[in-house]
């Protein structure tokens, strides 16, 4: 039953098929009683037919002389197998006659029937068994000759005749049957092939796909369904570009007055000669590179999301020389740190990435290495030919799960820091995008030991890249 | 060096219009793009520093009908639209920078030097006229190795000069370059200022073009 409310063509095929083997039955049980309704009444008739002929055939016999010699003067009628099979019909052994003079004496009978007590036989039609077997009899009384005739049948001879009419009559159905129901199988799949490609559009989509569907060729039936899809991705298209137009200007219009409180500042700290003055603006100008480092964040992940499915503008990055320069940019920002780090870049590999992305990946993920570790620690950077691995210490990961680093606005336990919360959010996107596998491992080396984190990126099975997408 | 700062938002162009006469350049800000493209073509500046998001008139389209009328005055753009083809948009309609907000002044200022100096062919931050040096980030001036103490209109009025070399520039030129629209100036001023400055730098380097202006060869 589950089935069939999963499934319409299920449900279309056995309910059809059921109506069809129920009519067939239907149709066989009416046949046959039918059938055997209208054979009783012509072996009715042929019973009575029959006792009338006999009647008038002993009618010229003189049935009281018989008494003398009843024992040897019984007609006897039967006959021998070799007759039966010879010239006769199988049913004959299944027609008894029998006939008794006015003292109960049988005179005349072909021995199908135990010699039955004349006082048992009742005059017209009547059902009795004899022995295993059921009959049906016809008995009539000639007052003029004062003998009782009864003619009887067997009732399997009615019922086997019934059944084989019936057979017949519904054979050709029984046979066809398995055809109809392929034939019924064949038609319900085919027509139920434009809701398949509908589900099959429907299903192969990417989520962010909110492009309507193709209209043309779809039957009525189905036609207001796509309609209504169509205005729903409509609709959620819509909002989904409002959704990513809000984000993108709010982040645009940050900035202005992030500009504004920036340069004011800028200018108080010029102007001034107080010391304090110039320590407080410090740092008021670093919650303002917070913010800034923030909303450029967001706007990067809003614009990576919504080019998850469009295809990037591909080229070759040499990826030495860009890792050789974000580990400069980034260690000269993170100078008072005084950050040990170790280069192991000894391919020339490159990647396929649009420039800008593999700029925000790369340098996102050292960033988040230099970020995070603590002042004067080891951190190594190595690159391979098809992957890049960044070994760095990290602190206060108790309890953290890493798979929700990957999250938004999610910083382990590093709440002070001044990261935005989505560089690892931004990486995953990416990653995602082009097929690159992304990483993460913290190990605890010892007590009040740090973790060793490591990060991995592996672009060895990036699938999403193809080689007519490079621009150079 | 006389800016012209074309930016809507009034809050913002009041701070860097005061960050940038802490550095003693000329500062004219105007609010709209009409504004902005009228003064560009009727008034001499070194650079302008313009939004693209104005009333009136877009920053792309001052930029566009500026370029079409054979005015290159340098420009640099200052918005908050990142995205790698508003850039090249910027760029490709004639803008000499591109920077994006929020900036940091320093940033903004040596932008304005490197673009004014690239303008004039000068390939160093320094500017060299015989024994004179001109530090124009610093605002230092030295003879012979020796600095020179110059009040900062005279200073302004040696640092036009000399990113102008080899051109006349009018007084009225010279004096709009170095007050911008805001000042009041008294008609003998410009030259009071010349005299002291000539007095301390010698006479050889600023020749007055008789009826026209002044000039300081190549």
């Amino acid at each position: 039953m589950k089935l069939l409310r999963q499934s319409i063509t299920a449900y279309l095929l056995v309910t059809i098929s059921a109506v069809i083997l129920s009519l067939l039955t239907l149709n066989a049980y009416l046949g046959f009683s039918s059938s055997e309704e209208q054979i009783e009444e012509v072996f009715d008739a042929e019973l009575a037919q029959m006792a009338r002929v006999i009647q008038s055939l002993m009618s010229n016999r003189d049935t009281s002389h018989s008494l003398e010699y009843q024992d040897e003067a019984v007609l006897d009628m039967s006959f021998d197998d070799e007759e039966y099979n010879q010239f006769g019909h199988e049913y004959e052994r299944k027609l008894a006659i029998q006939v008794w003079n006015r003292d109960g004496k049988l005179i005349l009978a072909n021995h199908l029937l135990e010699a039955q007590a004349f006082s048992q036989v009742s005059l017209g039609y009547d059902n009795f068994t004899d022995g295993d077997i059921e009959w049906r009899s016809f008995a009539l009384y000639s007052p003029a000759d004062h003998i009782t005739i009864r003619i009887a049948h067997s009732e399997s001879v009615s019922g086997e005749l019934a059944s084989e009419i019936s057979l017949l009559t519904i054979l050709p159905g029984l046979l066809a049957s398995p055809l109809l129901l392929l034939f019924a199988a064949i038609i319900i799949r085919r027509g139920m092939n434009p809701l398949h490609d509908l589900s099959k559009a429907i299903s192969h989509r990417h989520y962010n796909d909110l492009t309507p569907l193709d209209e043309r060729g779809i039957p009525k039936e189905l036609s207001h369904v796509v309609a209504e899809l169509n205005l729903l991705f409509l609709r959620v298209s819509k909002s989904y570009e409002r959704e990513k137009g809000f984000i993108s200007d709010a982040a645009h219009e940050l900035r202005t007055p992030l500009a504004i409180a920036k340069v004011h500042i800028q200018n108080l700290q010029q102007i001034s000669q107080e010391k304090e003055v110039k320590q407080y603006a410090g740092k008021a100008l670093s919650g303002i590179e917070r913010l800034r480092h923030l909303v450029q964040q967001l706007l990067e992940l809003s614009r990576a999301e919504a080019n998850a499915e469009t295809a990037p503008a591909l080229r070759a990055i040499p990826l030495d020389r860009l890792i050789t320069n974000l580990c400069d940019d980034i260690q000269i920002v993170n100078k008072k740190q005084n950050h040990r780090c170790t280069k192991r870049i000894n391919t020339d590999a490159k990647i396929l990435m649009q420039p800008h992305e593999a700029d925000i990946l790369f340098r996102n993920l050292i960033d988040n290495a230099f970020r995070y570790s603590p002042a004067n620690s080891a951190i190594t950077i190595e690159l391979k030919h098809d992957s890049l691995l960044i070994e760095n210490e990290g602190e206060h990961l108790e309890g953290v799960n890493i798979e929700k680093l990957f999250k938004p606005f999610t910083r382990g336990n590093f709440q002070s820091k001044e990261g935005s919360g989505l560089g690892l959010s931004l990486c995953r996107v990416l990653c995602e995008r082009y097929g690159f596998k992304l990483e993460l491992n913290a190990t605890k080396q010892g007590i009040d030991q740090p973790y060793l984190v490591q990060t991995v990126l592996s672009w060895k099975n990036a699938t999403k890249t193809k080689p007519h997408q490079l621009e150079d | 060096m006389r800016v012209l700062l074309i930016e809507d938002d009034t809050l913002l162009a009041e701070g860097i219009e005061v960050s940038l006469r802490l550095d003693k350049l000329t500062v004219d800000v105007v609010h709209n793009g009409e504004h902005a493209l009228h003064a560009l073509l009727s008034e001499d500046f070194d650079i302008a520093i313009l939004d693209l998001g104005l009333p009136k008139m877009s920053g792309y389209e001052v930029l566009k009908k500026l370029r079409s009328k054979g005015n290159m005055t340098p420009v640099l753009i200052l918005t908050a639209r990142d995205a790698v083809e508003d850039r090249v948009k910027g760029l490709d309609f004639g803008a000499d920078d591109y920077l994006l907000k929020p900036f940091d002044v320093d940033e903004l200022k040596a932008r304005l030097r490197a673009i004014v100096r690239r303008q004039s062919g000068q390939r160093t931050p320094d500017i060299l006229i015989g024994h004179l040096k001109i530090d124009p980030s610093a605002h230092r001036v030295f003879l012979d190795e020796v600095e020179l103490k110059l009040s900062p209109k005279e200073f302004m009025i040696l640092a036009e000069l000399a990113s102008h070399r080899g051109k006349t520039l009018s007084k009225e030129q010279l004096m709009r370059l170095v007050y911008g629209w805001q000042e009041d100036l008294e008609s003998n001023s410009l030259e009071v200022h010349m005299h002291n400055l000539r007095k301390k730098i010698g006479n050889g380097i600023i020749h007055t073009v008789r009826g026209i202006g002044y000039r300081i060869d190549q």
